[in-house]
C-alpha cells in the first residue's frame, strides 16, 4: 500500500473488520510506518478505557403503565420509576414557579408596587390611588348615609360651588336639609326625599362637573402659559451669557497674542544684538591675524 | 437464546405475548445500558428505555423484515434518547438540575457490588465517572456511533443501518470520536501508567 490509510480503513483494521488481504495490506503499511502504527495503538488504548466502564443494569424491573402493562417483565408491576420522574419534575416545576413568584415580589418591592383590594376589584399601580373626586358621587345616596355632613363640609365641594351663585344656593340648601335631618332624627329620608328635586340635583352634579373641568382646563392652560414664558426667559438669559462668555474669551485671546507678539519682537531684537556683537567680535579677530 | 432470534420476533410480530415477553427480557438490559451511556443519568434511560419498549409493543406487528430487528430496535431508542435531550435542552433554562444526576445513576449499577474491596471499587467507580463525563463531552454523533461500537458491539455495518448512513462515515466518526476522547483523558492526565501505578502499591 503505497499511500496512507484513510479513517475509515484504519478503524476496520482497528476492530478487525477487513478481510485478509486488506488487512495484510495495512499491516504492511503499518510495518513500514511506525508513526501511523504509534497513532492507531493510542486509539486502541482509548478503546481500552472505555472497555473499563462497567455495565450498567437496571434495578428496577421494566414497568409500563396503563395498556401496555401486558407485557411487564416481573409480577411485581410498580409505578415508582415513573413514579418518581414524574414527583422530581412536579417538584421542580413548583420550585419554578415559588422562585418566579419571589423574583416578582421583590421587583415589586423595588419598583414601589401597591397592590390593594378596593370596592371588590384588585388595584395595582405605582403610587398612592388618590381618593375619587366629590363630584363623581351620588348626592342622593350620600345623603342618606350619615357621614352626609361630611360631604356637605368637603373643602373641594365648597370651593367648586363658592365659583358659581346658583351652586353656591344648592349648597346652602342641602347644609339646611342635612341639619333638617339632624334636628329631626326620625325619618330624615323621608323630608329628603320630599325637599330634594331629583333633576335639580343631577343638574347640579353635571354643572359641578363642567365647572371642574373648566378650572382644570384654564389651570393647565395658564400653566402652560407660564411655562412658555419662562423658557423664552431661561432662552434669552442663555443667549446673553454665550455673547458675553464669546466675548470674554476673544479679549483673553487678544491679550494672549499680544504678549505673545511683544514677547516675540523682544527675542527677535536680543538674538539679532547677540548676532551682531558675534559678528563684530570675529571681524576684530580676523583683522588682527587671530585663528 | 441468541439475541438475533429471527423466529422469537416472527412470533412477537405475530401477537404471541409470551415470545413477546421474552423479547422484551433479553433486550431490556442492552437498551437500558445504551440510554444510561448516551445520558449517564439513570432516570433519564429509564424513560428513554420505556419509551422504546411502548412503541415496540406498538409498532412490532408493523416490522416488515424480523431481521432486522435488531437495528429497528436500536433506532426507536435513539430516537427517544434523541427526544429526551430535546426535552431537556427545552426545559434546560427554566429547570436547574438535572444533568448532573449521575451520581444517582452510578449507585444504581450492579458494579459495586462484585468488586472485591472498597478500594478498588471507590478507583473504579470515579474511572467510570470520569468515563461517562469524557464520553458526555463528545458530540452527539460521534458519542452514538462510540457507544454502539464499543459497548453494543455491534459491527460498523449495522451502525450505519441504524443510523441510516454510509459505514464509511460511521468510520470517520469513530475515528474522531476516539481521537476526541483520547485528548479529553489526556487533558485529565489520565494514562494506564496511573492505574497500574495505583493497582501495584496496593
Amino acid at each position: 500500500m503505497a499511500r496512507k490509510p484513510d479513517e475509515a480503513l484504519l478503524m476496520a483494521y482497528l476492530y478487525d473488520e477487513l478481510d485478509n488481504p486488506q488487512r495484510e495490506e495495512v499491516a504492511a503499511y503499518l510495518q513500514a510506518h511506525p508513526e501511523v502504527a504509534e497513532e492507531l495503538n493510542r486509539l486502541n488504548e482509548t478503546r481500552q478505557w472505555l472497555q473499563k466502564a462497567p455495565i450498567h443494569t437496571p434495578k428496577e424491573p421494566f414497568v409500563v403503565t396503563g395498556e401496555t402493562s401486558a407485557f411487564t417483565t416481573s409480577n411485581r408491576v410498580s409505578h415508582r420509576v415513573s413514579n418518581r420522574v414524574k414527583n422530581a419534575r412536579l417538584w421542580q416545576w413548583w420550585a419554578s414557579v415559588a422562585a418566579a413568584l419571589l423574583v416578582m415580589l421583590i421587583a415589586g418591592i423595588w419598583s414601589n408596587v401597591r397592590v390593594s383590594w378596593k370596592a371588590k376589584s384588585l388595584m395595582i399601580s405605582f403610587a398612592d390611588v388618590p381618593e375619587p373626586v366629590a363630584a363623581s358621587i351620588n348626592i342622593l345616596e350620600l345623603l342618606q348615609k350619615p357621614e352626609a355632613e361630611k360631604y356637605i363640609q368637603n373643602e373641594v365641594v365648597k370651593v367648586v360651588y363658592a365659583e358659581n351663585d346658583s351652586l353656591k344656593q344648592e349648597l346652602n340648601r342641602l347644609e339646611q336639609l342635612v341639619a333638617n335631618r339632624q334636628v329631626a332624627p326620625s325619618g330624615p329620608t323621608k323630608i329628603i326625599k320630599e325637599e330634594v328635586d331629583m333633576r335639580k340635583i343631577e343638574d347640579l352634579i353635571k354643572n359641578s362637573q363642567k365647572e371642574n373641568y373648566r378650572f382644570i382646563l384654564g389651570l393647565v392652560e395658564a400653566s402652560n402659559q407660564k411655562q412658555r414664558e419662562n423658557m423664552v426667559q431661561l432662552t434669552e438669559q442663555l443667549i446673553k451669557k454665550i455673547h458675553s462668555q464669546r466675548k470674554d474669551d476673544l479679549d483673553a485671546i487678544q491679550t494672549a497674542y499680544n504678549n505673545l507678539l511683544f514677547s516675540t519682537n523682544t527675542r527677535q531684537e536680543e538674538t539679532d544684538l547677540i548676532l551682531s556683537q558675534l559678528i563684530s567680535q570675529m571681524n576684530y579677530k580676523e583683522h588682527n591675524g587671530y585663528e | 437464546m441468541s439475541l438475533n432470534s429471527t423466529s422469537l420476533v416472527e412470533k412477537a410480530c405475530q401477537g404471541n405475548q409470551a415470545a413477546f415477553n421474552k423479547l422484551v427480557n433479553l433486550w431490556y438490559q442492552r437498551v437500558y445500558n445504551f440510554c444510561f451511556n448516551y445520558f449517564s443519568d439513570h432516570d433519564r434511560a429509564m424513560e428513554a428505555t420505556q419509551k422504546t419498549f411502548i412503541a415496540l409493543h406498538q409498532h412490532l406487528p408493523s416490522l416488515q423484515k424480523p431481521n432486522l430487528f435488531k437495528s429497528w430496535l436500536y433506532r426507536i431508542a435513539i430516537n427517544f434518547c434523541h427526544e429526551e435531550e430535546r426535552k431537556q435542552k427545552r426545559r434546560g433554562w427554566f429547570f436547574w438540575n438535572t444533568t448532573e444526576k449521575s451520581g444517582e445513576g452510578k449507585t444504581n449499577t450492579s458494579w459495586t457490588s462484585t468488586l472485591p474491596n472498597p478500594e478498588e471499587a471507590l478507583q473504579q467507580q470515579e474511572l467510570a465517572s470520569l468515563l461517562a463525563k469524557a464520553l458526555k463531552s463528545l458530540p452527539e454523533e460521534q458519542r452514538v456511533v462510540v457507544i454502539m461500537k464499543e459497548y453494543e458491539g455491534l459491527k460498523f455495518k449495522e451502525i450505519a443501518e441504524v443510523l441510516k448512513m454510509s459505514e464509511n462515515t460511521v468510520k470517520s466518526r469513530m475515528y474522531y470520536g476516539l481521537k476526541a476522547l483520547r485528548k479529553i483523558l489526556e487533558k485529565w492526565n489520565i494514562h494506564q501508567e496511573n492505574i497500574d501505578y495505583g493497582a501495584q502499591t496496593r
